[in-house]
């Protein structure tokens, strides 16, 4: 899976820097996060260069439960691409990695009011985007 | 602003305690939609990575840390290693230059100069660190030659030039020596001609130091022997000023020393009236002050008029001689070093001078 193999990517790159004498210092969550996107991006970009065909078999195996939890995923990874980098780290760990706000704010070196007011403002952001998408497609 | 966000931290906290949805909703509903959009994150968070992923990214994480290590250069560390300090190397290397260049220039400072206290402070740090009593003792004789040298380049600075006058050594304590009734500072590079002793007559030739002090260049011991010279005319306000127990009368035009035998104690060198037979303070550059219409002595209370050569402190230098200035002395004109000022002051009973009242004269 691209995901589980970008992840590992990840902590390679890691690797490499520290041997290199890039690593980072302090706040390696963040510089974990940086990294990340970056490899995510890029990911994307490959692979909008060379599509991809969807497995319909797999697909249609798939029960309807399943089937719309892959909707939602997507479309909500689709809403955090539009988000601000400062704004999608703050999402991720908050509500994927369920990080407290003092440690965010730690390691994006912000203070806690201006991780709140961040998570504020992604919500927002991401509402209003998975509210696009539910009118484009059709509620999930 | 803050509230809203402090109210969406309590409905994402109760959402997580297991609060439904709509519930929370209902009760921020200004919240509504980003409260959904929460929602929706926790339904998309992705699923943690298969047992099979993270054995394969441990693999690969450790299969690369193997490559790194066989790939190591160690000289390259030992060549480029010391890169990674180049900032800090610079950095270190400015401050030590600009604590040179500073070091450099306090040296060359005066009292009175902004880097002069760390000059002193190195010379104290100098001294402290010197243990050895021989060797501490040539420090501190270092360290007085360096004052001499301050001392004559900040006459020179200042343009006070020299004074010369003639008296009685009244008092030798350490360095200070008391003649004629003035104080001044002798170094070991003042240079003493002839046999100096207490109730000696001898000339002096000094300067105006920091902190209203002279320092004596030289002083010249005067033989006791008599050597008369014609006495010039008086006036009956000069005989009667004489009449006191004096030196040199220093408006007569050739005697350096009178054939009256002065009582030391009371010979008061008073830089004062130009009247008077008192070793006066006079400038080596310019001739003795002539009596001048300008220049008058009223009993107790003198006029003349001059060049200020020096102010230190409360000590101005006018003409050659030094006049106390107080907080009652009137004045005028804002005079700096180097105008020419006219001077009303009393004659104290101990010889010296206090202003009255000192006015610029262009």
């Amino acid at each position: 899976m691209a995901a589980e193999d970008l992840t590992a990517e990840v902590f390679t790159r890691l690797l490499e820097a520290f041997h290199r004498g890039r690593g980072p210092e302090r706040h390696l969550t963040a510089w974990l996060f940086r990294t990340a996107d970056h490899l995510v991006a890029d990911h994307h970009r490959a692979r909008y260069r060379r599509p991809e065909v969807a497995l319909e078999e797999a697909w249609a195996a798939a029960r309807e439960e399943e089937r719309s939890d892959v909707v939602v995923q997507e479309r909500v990874r689709e809403a955090l691409e539009h988000l601000t980098p400062d704004q999608r780290a703050v999402i991720l760990m908050r509500f994927w990695m369920d990080l407290p706000l003092a440690q965010i704010a730690r390691e994006l070196e912000k203070s806690v009011g201006a991780v709140k007011l961040l998570q504020h403002r992604a919500l927002a952001a991401l509402a209003k985007r998975l509210q696009d998408l539910r009118s484009d497609h059709g509620a999930a | 602003m803050a509230q809203r966000e402090e109210e969406l931290e309590e409905a994402l906290r109760l959402l997580r305690e297991g609060a439904p949805l709509e519930a929370v909703a209902a009760r921020y509903p200004e919240l509504a939609p980003a409260l959904r959009a929460a929602h929706l994150l926790e339904r998309a968070r992705p699923p943690g990575p298969s047992l099979r992923a993270e054995l394969a990214s441990r693999a690969a994480f450790l299969r690369r840390a193997e490559e790194l290590r066989a790939a190591r250069r160690p000289w390259a560390g030992i060549l480029f290693g010391w890169l990674r300090y180049a900032r800090a190397g610079a950095v270190l290397a400015g401050i030590l230059l600009i604590a040179g260049m500073l070091h450099l220039q306090a040296q060359q400072s005066l009292p009175g100069d902004p880097l002069y206290g760390l000059k002193r402070a190195e010379e104290q740090v100098w001294l402290a660190l010197t243990l050895d009593p021989v060797e501490r003792r040539l420090v501190e004789e270092a360290l007085a030659a360096r004052r001499w040298e301050e001392y004559r380049a900040l006459a020179q600075r200042r343009g006070s030039g020299t004074v010369t006058w003639e008296g009685r050594i009244e008092g030798i304590e350490g360095t200070t020596w008391r003649i004629g009734g003035i104080p001044v500072e002798v170094f070991p590079e003042t240079e003493i001609v002839g046999p100096v002793a207490l109730d000696q007559r001898a000339m002096v030739t000094a300067f105006l130091g920091p902190e209203g002090r002279w320092i004596a260049l030289r002083i010249q011991a005067i033989p006791e022997a008599p050597t008369w010279t014609p006495e010039p005319t008086r006036t009956p306000e000069e005989i009667q000023e004489t009449s006191t127990p004096t030196s040199t009368p220093t408006r007569t035009p050739g005697p350096t020393a009178t054939p009256v035998p002065a009582p030391a104690p009371t010979a008061i060198p008073s830089p004062t009236a130009p009247e008077t037979s008192t070793p006066t303070p006079r400038p080596t550059k310019t001739p003795r002050p002539t009596p001048t219409p300008e220049d008058h002595d009223k009993g107790d209370t003198v006029e003349w008029k001059g060049i200020l050569q020096a102010i230190a402190g409360s000590t101005w230098v006018i003409d050659g001689r030094a006049v106390q200035v107080t907080s009652d002395t009137r004045i005028r004109g804002s005079p700096r070093v180097g105008d020419r000022v006219e001077v009303k002051a009393r004659r104290q009973p101990d010889g010296t001078l206090v202003a009255l009242e000192i006015e610029r004269k262009d």
